[in-house]
């Protein structure tokens, strides 16, 4: 394994930058950590997703295997998301994994295979801690007159719900085949 | 002692993505906070009152909306004679 090169950092991580928006740094320094936190967890919950779509199996194989694709790269995408914003506003996103681990809002499922049931409802939890999150970052946002973060996280909250309905669409105990049902 | 220094006053135990809010709401009631770069909120409290109002703030953040439906009721309902209106 090669060693990177060590170089002290033009910023350290957590020191937050000027903005061009008119943001003082007292309210982007808080800003920038929400968003921290929500990239963390969102990049978490993409590698939990990414996970469960390898080494799903069973009777639905096919319809959760891509249920999982869309939703690894949906959380990704909104990962995206919160570190452009965290980084115009002047800071800077977490890159290791230990500060990513550190700043994650759910415990991530442990290495390994489970049941698909058990994974699904994994999935449920994590998305759960997510809404909550957003949803106090979005207040927090709001009282800080940052307008557009908060726009931001409301977009990210309508799409997480979404992902939980149908977690529990999946994980409802129905089904056409007579056999599951009586 | 300087805020900045690791051990200054006491660590409250909150959620990492409220502590900023706690920390606003001490600063309006005057009470000296800080949150350092570990992601812990620290506070400094000298006296009976400032505790309870760090202890009434941060309520807000950590219990269940419920469980704050509830306290405020029976405050409502709580008969204490208030010295202000004598």
């Amino acid at each position: 394994m090669t060693t990177p090169t060590t170089q002290a950092p033009v910023r350290p991580f957590g020191e937050v930058g000027n903005n061009p928006v008119g943001f003082d740094r007292d309210i982007t320094t808080s800003i920038c950590e929400g968003l921290n936190l929500t990239f963390a967890s969102l990049q978490a919950l993409s590698l939990q997703y990414q996970k469960h779509h390898f080494v799903v199996e069973g009777a639905e194989f096919y319809s959760i295997h891509e249920f999982l694709q869309e939703s690894y790269e949906a959380t990704r995408e909104l990962a995206h998301d919160a570190a452009e914003r965290l980084n115009g506003l002047g800071g800077i996103p977490a890159g290791s994994f230990t500060t990513l681990s550190e700043l994650c809002c759910f415990t991530p499922e442990p290495d390994g295979a489970f049941t698909c049931r058990h994974m699904l409802e994994s999935d449920l939890t994590a998305e759960q801690a997510v809404i909550g999150l957003l949803r106090r970052l979005a207040t927090e946002a709001e009282s800080l007159g940052d307008r557009a973060t908060r726009y931001l996280y409301e977009q990210m909250l309508l799409k997480t719900e979404d992902r939980a309905f149908h977690l529990e669409h999946f994980l409802a105990e129905d089904s056409l085949t007579f056999a599951f049902t009586r | 002692m300087n805020k900045s220094a690791p051990n200054w006053g006491h660590t409250v135990s909150v959620q990492r993505s409220d502590r900023w809010s706690v920390h606003r709401r001490l600063q309006e009631l005057k009470i000296p906070s800080v949150c350092p770069a570990d992601g812990t909120l620290r506070v400094r409290v000298n006296h009976a009152v400032a505790l309870m109002l760090v202890n009434s703030v941060v309520r807000r953040f950590t219990l269940p909306r419920q469980a704050g439906v509830i306290w405020l009721e029976r405050c409502w309902h709580t008969r204490l004679p208030c010295t202000a209106d004598r």
